[in-house]
This record gives C-alpha cells, structure tokens and sequence, in this order.
C-alpha cells in the first residue's frame, strides 16, 4: 500500500474507535444529565468524515487508474493537503461541537468557521487530485 | 474504469463537493438557531452526502470492481437508467426541500427507492464464489 492510502486508512480506524467512544459519551451524557455535554452530531461527523470518508479516500488513492507514468498517483502535495485539512478541521470540531454552551462565544464561532473551511478545502484537494484519475478504459 | 463507472463517480464528486460545502455553511453558522438559512434546509445536506456523493460513489466502484461473468457485467444496460432515477429522485428531493413540498420530496425518494431496486437487481448475480 502505498503511503497516503497507509496513513489514511489508520487514521480512519482511529476516527472508528472515537466516534464509537463519543457515541457512548452522548448516552453517558443524557443517563447522567450532563446538560453541557452534547456530542451526537461531532459522533456522527467523526464517523461519516472521520471513518468512512477518510477510509475512501485511502482506499481510492490506492484504487484509481494511473495519472501518468511520472506521477502515477497525482499530486501527492494534494493529497496532504486534503490530510491536513480535514483532520485540522475534525480536531478543531471536536474541541468547540460538544459544549454548547461554547457556541455563542466569539471565539467558539471563529474556530466553527476555520473547521469548516478547511474540511471543504479537504474534500476539493481531494476531489481535484482523483479527477485527473478518473480514465475511461 | 468503464464508462458508467467514471459518471457515477464524477456525478459523485459533484455532490460531495456541494453537499460538503452546505455541511461547512452549516457548521460556519453552528449556534445561531434553527431558523438559519442553512439549518432550515439540513435534509439536503444529509441526502446529498447520502446518497448523492456516498451510494453513489460505492455503486459506481461497485459495477466495476464486482466479479464480471468472463469478461460481461450483466444487466450492465440497467445502469444509466439506475442513474437517471438516483439523480432525478436527488434533484426533485432537493427541490421539496427548498420548496418545503412534502409531496415533491416523496416523488424525490421514490425515485432513490426504484434506483435501489435497480442496482441491487445489477449487483446481485455478480456477488458470487469464485469460479461460479
């Protein structure tokens, strides 16, 4: 397997176990009535974008015809990006989503945004590098 | 990859990309109420992400990567009907989202479930031991 395709499938298996971990939080949370603690939606983010998109993602960067001979797999500054990116953007997620009593603060709202722009720049790294693939045989 | 693999995952990237960038809107405006314009309309985020990028994606690898008869995919002439349906059961759904039309919407997912059917229809014969 090659390198990406390596890092993000363990990182995928990492994000699996959180989301799972998370997800027993959020029953924990309601049984203990934790009013402040509310991590469903980050639990299911983490797995849908965490787990089963990064998974693709590896598994696809592996998968994909060739780009070239020279370059067989596209542009791998692309592929960190999307790494980087999305995985900046799930962290920064995982620290504000949770608490909602975070959110009406500035700089709660601040980091909402950073999140969300760089898990979209995550996904167009993506989608940029795997179209140059995309070859009709 | 053929043909009908390659639209599928175009058509996929597509709505990963839009439905990804309605997630990020959603996420940009977290805290702000219910009543925002991108939280008002969450079910397209949810069925792009869904069934536009991720069935999509997966059928589309499917009908490549699944065993073959010798070299045939049968029932291969199903697939642009079954992406006909996925899309056009998107589109309406998006548009009874946005219009608030229930009746829109269910027309919409009609059009998913008859897609469904289809491909599991294409799929299943190929789903086999090896050498069968």
């Amino acid at each position: 397997m090659p390198f990406y395709t390596r890092l993000f499938v363990k990182t995928s298996l990492a994000y699996a176990v959180l989301a799972a971990a998370l997800l027993a939080l959020t029953d924990l949370a309601s049984l203990m009535r934790w009013s402040n603690f509310s991590p469903y939606q980050t639990a299911l983010h983490l797995f849908l974008v965490g787990w089963v998109l990064q998974l693709i993602i590896g598994i696809a960067y592996w998968m994909f015809p060739k780009y070239t001979q020279a370059r067989p797999r596209g542009y791998d500054g692309l592929m960190a990006l999307a790494y980087g990116a999305l995985n900046v953007g799930l962290i920064l997620r995982l620290v504000v989503e949770p608490i909602p009593t975070f959110w009406v603060e500035s700089w709660a709202r601040t980091v909402f945004v950073v999140s969300s722009v760089a898990q979209w720049v995550g996904l167009l790294a993506f989608v940029v590098n795997m179209s140059l693939r995309i070859k009709v045989k | 990859m053929p043909r009908w693999t390659a639209v599928y995952v175009v058509s996929s990237f597509v709505y990963l990309l839009l439905g990804g960038a309605w997630g990020a809107w959603m996420l940009a405006t977290k805290g702000q109420g219910a009543g925002s314009v991108p939280w008002a309309y969450r079910a397209w985020h949810v069925e792009a992400m869904l069934f536009g990028w991720l069935t999509q994606f997966i059928w589309g690898i499917g009908f490549w990567i699944f065993p073959r008869f010798w070299t045939a995919r049968p029932r291969s002439e199903l697939l642009p009907w079954n992406w006909v349906l996925l899309n056009g059961g998107l589109l309406l759904g998006a548009w009874g989202v946005f219009t608030r039309s229930l009746g829109m919407r269910f027309v919409g997912h009609l059009g998913l479930l008859a897609a469904a059917v289809l491909f599991a229809h294409h799929a299943w014969p190929r789903i086999k031991p090896p050498g069968a």
